[in-house]
């Protein structure tokens, strides 16, 4: 399959590397010292039980590529306005978009620009990093991604990108039921990253604490009373599913926008945070807990000027 | 007037400084280097308007002093478990304790050892802190206190203490409703700190988004809404008084607590954010924020988490 991966960092990267790896024709959209490595040393992919360098066609701008038949969206979701735009050259007629990028309003958007029918929504299961330039570090055991159709068919397209996720050695599922799956995510995910960024502490760490405690369960009710106003009904034990996730974590381990803020990079805090009280207003459901940790995160969304 | 002062930090020593300048027989209890230093060269006293040295005795050791006519209590809240028994000798049969800490439970935890009767309660309005051994830095163009007695009474007691701080230049408010008083400062300082030191932030920039704003009007209104449930009408001006006042500071004014965080020192948690959750809690009045904020600080309550 022609594949192309806009956002190669440390999940764009995973599934990039491993895709090429069982023979795929990939192209890996990147930018800086990240593209300059691995233009010229190819992509290395350390696994927990694995490492393997794969020669990948790597480039800064889509144009050089053209239409393929896949593209993995997966920058962060602070650079859409520009990186929407920027696939252009790589969507024809016969190309399908999986977007995996955290939150819920990733399809809708590239949808406008691209047509929803083009567009698969989806997740991504897997704690990856870049370590240094040209080099991605895998933490969690499997990769998986969760995708499907939005009306849930199980289309002769979903079938074959499944196939080939599964040829790459990547767990994919194929939902015939895909928003539940993205705001499953959410449930845990925007808690966990939300709380534990404003706290500064890892989720594992804030949980732990009493006070904690009560707060992620708060936030998790949060989400899952917005979920179940939009049409995905969440439960006491999905709440209580949530929290089991969280408290599973290693301790110490940082959530992806923890770890942006720690770094002082620009935030996902819009997908992450800011979507729960905007869709909250939607489905006239209070979010004062995501209101105020909005507010809190807010002034460090764009880092410092140096990393924007 | 033979006056005590239980705690010479920044706020303490400028009050005992005016006090002492206008002929009172003012002893200064401090610790560490501010002590050596003060029983060294005397209080260097920095205000908008004007600096001057004042020679004033300095002492760890209220045994040292014996009874007082006033003791102004301004240790920070934290360290009351160890100030309050220690300031016993100051205390004898016609001592009053004036107590300018921030909350509204200083007041009964005081009185609780010494008798109610004994102790008012107080404000400081001023900004005030050691800038370095022996020296503090006082911001605010008027130095300013409220305080009363707790049943309303102009008692002679405390027409004379007004009338000692006003011939010390201080701006002494007699208030016939101190608890009032105490509350709207309360639902100012409680929250906003608390907001300020989880955003990593200064009050007044957070003000200038509207979901900052919104965040601070919400938390305002849980303190509002427990004074209420305590029998202390606080109503939307003393919310409207707040917010104004938010934009009346400077832009980079980090407020005490945030002050105390990046510093790595003790947050005084349980006298503002923690007390609005636990008063919350007696009078059955949800603190949703206020529980949140406490949640993500408590962390940092005696200085920084150890690392995990």
């Amino acid at each position: 399959m022609r594949i192309a991966i806009m956002g190669a960092g440390g999940i764009g990267g995973c599934y990039g590397g491993l895709l090429a790896r069982s023979g795929n024709d990939v192209t890996v959209i990147a930018r800086g010292a990240h593209l300059a490595a691995i233009r010229e040393k190819g992509l290395q992919l350390v696994q927990p039980d694995a490492d393997f360098t794969v020669d990948v066609a790597a480039t800064g701008d889509p144009s050089e590529v053209g239409p393929v038949d896949l593209v993995i969206f997966s920058v962060k979701g602070h650079q859409n306005p520009e990186a929407v735009p920027l696939i252009k050259p790589l969507v024809g007629d016969g190309t399908t978009v999986l977007t995996i990028q955290n939150g819920l309003g990733s399809a809708e958007e590239l949808g406008k620009v691209y047509g929803a029918e083009r567009v698969l929504p989806g997740s991504a299961f897997v704690i990856s990093n870049i370590v240094s330039p040209g080099v991605v570090k895998q933490q969690s055991p499997v990769p998986r991604i969760a995708f499907g159709e939005s009306n849930g068919d199980r289309s002769a397209r979903a079938t074959a990108i499944y196939e080939t996720l599964s040829t790459a050695g990547i767990q994919a599922e194929l939902s015939d039921d895909i928003s539940r799956v993205l705001w499953s995510k959410m449930l845990y995910n925007s808690p966990a990253n939300g709380m534990a960024s404003a706290a500064r502490l890892s989720p594992k760490d804030l949980i732990e604490t009493p006070e904690g405690a009560k707060m992620f369960r708060s936030a998790i009710q949060e989400v899952a009373d917005v979920g179940s106003a939009s049409g995905v009904p969440f439960g006491e034990e999905d709440v209580q599913g949530a929290i089991d996730l969280i408290t599973a974590r290693p301790m110490g381990a940082r959530g992806s926008m923890q770890a942006d803020l720690e770094a002082r990079r620009p935030l996902e805090l819009e997908a992450m945070v800011g979507s729960v009280g905007r869709i909250g207003r939607e489905v006239n459901v209070l979010t004062p807990i995501f209101d105020v940790l909005y507010t809190l995160l807010l002034p460090h969304i764009d880092g410092s000027p140096e990393n924007r | 007037m033979r006056i005590a002062i239980m705690g010479a930090g920044g706020i303490g020593s400028c009050y005992g400084g005016l006090l002492a300048r206008a002929g009172n027989d003012v002893t200064l209890i401090a610790r560490g280097a501010h002590l050596q230093a003060l029983k060294q060269n005397g209080l260097q006293l920095n205000c908008p308007d004007e600096s001057f040295t004042v020679q004033v005795p300095a002492t760890d050791d209220p045994s040292e002093i014996g009874p007082v006519d006033l003791v102004l209590f301004t240790v920070k809240t934290n360290q009351n478990s160890d100030a309050i028994p220690v300031m016993k000798p100051l205390i004898g049969n016609d001592t009053t304790v004036l107590t300018l800490q921030n909350g509204v439970e200083s007041a009964g935890e005081i009185g609780q050892d010494y008798g109610v009767d004994r102790v008012l309660p107080g404000a400081a309005y001023i900004v005030a802190y050691v800038v370095s051994p022996g020296e503090v830095t006082q911001h605010n163009p008027e130095v300013r206190i409220a305080f009363g007695e707790s049943g309303g009474a102009l008692s002679p007691r405390a027409i004379s203490i007004r009338d000692t701080l006003s011939e010390a230049s201080i701006t002494a408010d007699l208030s016939d409703d101190i608890a009032k008083v105490i509350w709207s400062k309360f639902l100012f300082n409680a929250p906003v700190n608390a907001m300020a030191s989880a955003a990593r932030t200064p009050p007044r920039q957070l003000m200038e988004t509207p979901e900052g704003s919104a965040s601070f009007r919400t938390a305002m209104q849980e303190v509002a809404n427990i004074g209420q449930a305590k029998g202390v009408h606080l109503g939307e001006a003393a919310i409207d008084n707040a917010m104004d006042f938010i934009g009346t500071v400077s832009i980079t004014a980090r407020g005490s607590m945030l002050t105390d965080l990046d510093a790595g020192r003790p947050l005084e948690l349980e006298a503002t954010v923690g007390s609005v959750c636990r008063i919350g809690r007696q009078v059955n009045v949800p603190t949703p924020i206020n529980n949140l904020l406490y949640a993500l600080l408590l962390p940092y309550k005696d200085g920084p988490p150890g690392e995990s």
